[in-house]
């Protein structure tokens, strides 16, 4: 009798274990600085979901779709959601090519050609609040191939999806070449140190206030 | 061998009169952290109370013993709570089953201990739920029950049920968490009985 006893305490013993959270990996610079003081921008809890309008131009809506789902997958407690809407008079944040979609292609997923680029601008006004939308607006050059160019788009879309979230540091200070953050992103999708900085950026207070009500 | 002749007692057919009684109870469910964590401050992730609705059928067993199948429902808010604000982030269920032995302890005293499983059920496949819920969780249970001393009573009582299981979801493991969690989950309820069945051998 005593050994069915004593292996019921150990196993009651072993259940009350705490598990310790999990190391991250190093966090780079994700702020903005104006007159020498810290910019820090993150949607907060009554702004979720963040509302995203892409313009209806060839892959674009797909584009940003599949960037808001690799976003929101590197959070793991409601920190941030987002929907895509079909207004834009609605969304917070618009999605635009700046002289149309790209020649449909497959993207060359081998391709790390520089072959497109994209601006995020956050309007802030006197009071450090945001005045809404932030518009992202794509550029894709004709010198490269199709494929090549759908691969870029597809990396640089999340990667300006994440100035979105809050990632506005102007330099990408600190990113590294696997990281998505990095100026001119070679992966796409998120990295650990992209996880661990929008993580810690979720959790921070923001310096930059939302307007009021929505 | 004594494990075995008491499998035996729950799985034999009753001697001469089966009696299987229905019980309907519902009440509300606490539940601990599921998850404790710290980004630049602590906090947790655990479900707010909820309402638990619960069927047991019961079958008397000899010598003052009862067994138990109990299939249970329970949902809630689930939230997460920093040092100063709670944010609910979804909701969640779970359905648990469990077997159960029961006996007296004093007079419209039961106490009840039991083995069973339990599946998570999160309104979205989001956050820790994102990769899956993973699979059935094994728990162990213990209960009190206090039957009513009511005239033509139909089985009324209160029951308090604890439970205790182990969590963790694949979407944790792949950042970094390598042990569940200990989840303790305790819920107040009303019973009836609902329905009895008898059936007497020839």
């Amino acid at each position: 009798m005593r050994r069915p006893v004593a292996l019921l305490t150990c196993g009651v013993l072993a259940a009350c274990e705490a598990p310790s959270p999990p190391t991250r990996a190093p966090i780079y610079s994700y702020a903005d600085t104006f007159n020498g003081a810290p910019q820090v921008f993150r949607w907060t809890d009554g702004w979720l979901p963040v509302r995203y309008y892409a313009t209806p131009e060839g892959t674009l809506p797909e584009l940003v779709r599949r960037g808001l789902l690799r976003w929101e997958r590197q959070f793991l407690y409601g920190e941030f959601r987002a929907v895509a809407v079909g207004d834009s008079l609605r969304a917070e944040v618009v999605v635009a090519f700046e002289a149309g979609p790209p020649p449909p292609a497959e993207p060359d997923s081998t391709s790390s050609a520089r072959a497109c680029e994209g601006v995020t601008t956050l309007n802030v006004d006197g009071t450090n609040t945001l005045d809404p939308p932030i518009r992202v607006t794509l550029r894709w050059f004709s010198g490269f191939a199709p494929p090549e160019i759908a691969a870029c788009l597809d990396r640089v879309v999340t990667h300006e999806l994440g100035h979105t979230l809050g990632l506005i540091n102007p330099a990408h200070a600190g990113t590294g070449a696997t990281d998505l953050m990095f100026a001119f992103p070679t992966v796409s999708a998120p990295g650990p140190r992209d996880r661990a900085t929008v993580e810690v950026l979720y959790h921070t207070a923001p310096t930059v206030a939302l307007p009021p009500g929505r | 061998m004594r494990t075995v002749l008491a499998l035996a007692a729950l799985t034999a057919p009753p001697a001469l009169t089966a009696q299987v009684s229905f019980h309907l109870a519902l009440g509300a469910r606490h539940t601990t952290a599921l998850v404790r964590d710290s980004i630049v401050a602590p906090f947790d992730l655990r479900p707010d109370v909820g309402p638990v609705a619960a069927l047991t059928a019961a079958v008397p067993l000899e010598h003052g013993w009862a067994a138990d199948l109990t299939l249970d429902f329970s949902w809630s808010d689930l939230a997460r709570h920093e040092e100063r604000r709670s944010v609910e982030v979804g909701a969640l269920r779970t359905v648990t089953g469990a077997v159960a032995l029961r006996r007296g302890l004093a007079p419209g005293f039961t106490a009840r201990v039991g083995v069973g499983g339990l599946k998570y059920w999160p309104e979205e496949d989001r956050g820790v739920f994102r990769d899956g819920a993973g699979p059935v969780i094994a728990l162990g249970t213990l209960g009190i029950r206090y039957d009513l001393p009511l005239p033509r009573g139909r089985g009324l009582a209160l029951e308090a049920r604890y439970d205790l299981h182990r969590f963790i979801t694949p979407a944790l493991r792949s950042v970094g968490f390598t042990a569940p969690r200990a989840v303790h989950r305790l819920a107040l309820l009303g019973s009836v009985r609902v329905w009895t069945a008898r059936e007497s051998a020839p």
